[in-house]
């Protein structure tokens, strides 16, 4: 006798996350690099062990540093191996955006079940390629430009136009963060807001996540 | 060639609803008259106060439409118009934007003609002739969105679907809202359809009507949330 298990999917609808992270060579200054790291790898735990979630919690990390590369392929964070990223060369973001979109809008890797991404942008230079015109295709896409987005600069050298423009019309916020502890305190807050999310009943909505200790960042 | 056409379905309240004391968003309805044989489900928005009001006002709204549906090359966009007007009607002044809900359905008319129509999330599959499946409605450009189209959401008379067939042997039709509809394995939904007619429909009403609650009370995917409805038509010859 068959039952109903037979024609539905194993797993839960997921909510991917995925960071572009610039790790140029600048980011191997003053801490940064190391900052990052340890930041992710606290927001993959924290994700893998969410477990009063309505969502499936999946991570990819696209790197820019010299190379646009997809450091972390978008799996469940409770399966993620965590593995440290290495700061060297320049910064090609637009190559970087151009491999997020292709993820989104990949329906093999984002199925149509998915709830809404949230996308994170980390910078502390200027993009050294043509990022226009793969910033402007993220934002045309029918399915990344729904995409929850998330902003930080890190240090007085981020381009602060290009992050307000990565955010576009959407309610994310740009943080700018000082020195390394502040990469951690948007990092808590990010996962703050996809675990609120992941929770709540509709997932598909952002939900305002305005933790105190973040009084002390820089909004620009 | 004289058929017999089955109608069956079931809803159960998802364990979101469950969890917060709330009633099941999602109804459905089956009805058989002069006009043919009727088939619908509807799913109230989950963020509206009266979503589940609007959801069986809907299928009211539905059964009383199909009872002015002459069949034939009569337009399947004046029945759909009826059924927002006769929808508002009975919601007897609840405000329409707070009864938000989806509404799909299937209509055998009397001489066998087929229509199915949709508005909003929630999918409809259709086996006919063999093999084939074809499918209506569903998740597409959607994806993401806060919102579905539905009654009482701002919308056009062209949002709705709609899919005509002449009359045939041996088809069926299952209707399922989005709890359901979103965790279907793709290549699956054939198989599930013929499930649903086969082992499911061949039971007594009152054993089918429980197996059914059963399999949807039971859902097997991991966090879901949803409330979860399937109505079925099989035409038996």
């Amino acid at each position: 006798m068959a039952t109903i298990k037979e024609f539905t999917v194993a797993s839960a609808r997921p909510l991917p996350v995925v960071l572009l992270a610039d790790v140029s060579g600048s980011m191997a200054a003053d801490g940064k690099i190391t900052a990052l790291n340890a930041a992710v790898a606290e927001m993959q735990a924290a994700f893998a062990e969410e477990d009063d979630a309505q969502a499936e919690i999946h991570m990819a990390v696209v790197t820019f540093g010299g190379t646009a590369e997809l450091h972390l392929p978008l799996a469940p964070a409770s399966q993620v191996q965590w593995t440290n990223m290495q700061a060297d060369g320049m910064t090609p973001m637009g190559a970087a955006l151009d491999i997020v979109t292709d993820l989104i809008e990949d329906r093999e890797r984002v199925p149509s079940r998915a709830y809404r991404p949230t996308v994170v942008l980390i910078s502390d230079g200027l993009p050294n390629d043509e990022w226009q015109g793969p910033l402007k295709r993220f934002h045309d896409s029918e399915r990344a430009a729904k995409a929850q987005r998330f902003a930080l600069g890190i240090g007085a050298d981020a381009d602060h136009d290009m992050l307000r423009a990565f955010l576009g019309d959407s309610e994310g916020r740009v943080f700018e963060a000082h020195e390394a502890r502040d990469v951690r305190k948007f990092f808590r807050w990010v996962t703050m807001s996809v675990t609120a999310r992941s929770r709540s009943g509709q997932p598909n909505l952002a939900v305002d996540v305005d933790p105190p200790d973040l009084d002390d960042f820089g909004e620009f | 060639m004289s058929q017999v056409v089955q109608t069956y379905g079931a809803s159960v309240r998802g364990p979101r609803n469950q969890r917060e004391g709330r009633a099941n968003q999602d109804a459905w309805v089956k009805a058989s008259g002069a006009f043919g044989h009727l088939i619908g489900v509807c799913d109230g928005m989950g963020s509206r106060r009266n979503a589940d009001v609007g959801a069986r006002t809907a299928c009211r709204a539905l059964r009383q439409a199909a009872n002015h549906w002459p069949g034939g090359p009569a337009s399947a966009k004046h029945l759909v118009r009826l059924i927002e007007i006769l929808w508002r009607l009975e919601l007897k002044g609840h405000d329409a934007a707070d009864c938000a809900c989806t509404c799909m359905f299937a209509l055998r008319a009397s001489d066998g003609g087929l229509l199915l129509a949709g508005l909003g999330d929630g999918l409809a599959m259709l086996r006919e002739g063999g093999d084939q499946l074809a499918t209506f409605g569903g998740r597409g450009s959607d994806v993401f969105g806060n919102d579905t189209l539905a009654l009482g959401a701002p919308h056009r008379i062209d949002d709705w679907w709609i899919a005509v067939r002449p009359p045939a042997v041996g088809r069926i039709v299952v209707l399922a809202t989005d709890g359901v509809a979103d965790d279907l394995e793709d290549g699956r939904k054939g198989a599930f359809v013929d499930w649903l007619s086969s082992e499911v429909g061949e039971l007594a009403p009152p054993a089918r009507w429980r197996r059914l609650c059963r399999e949807l009370r039971q859902w097997p995917v991991p966090s879901h949330v949803d409330d979860k409805t399937i109505a079925v038509m099989v035409e038996r010859a």
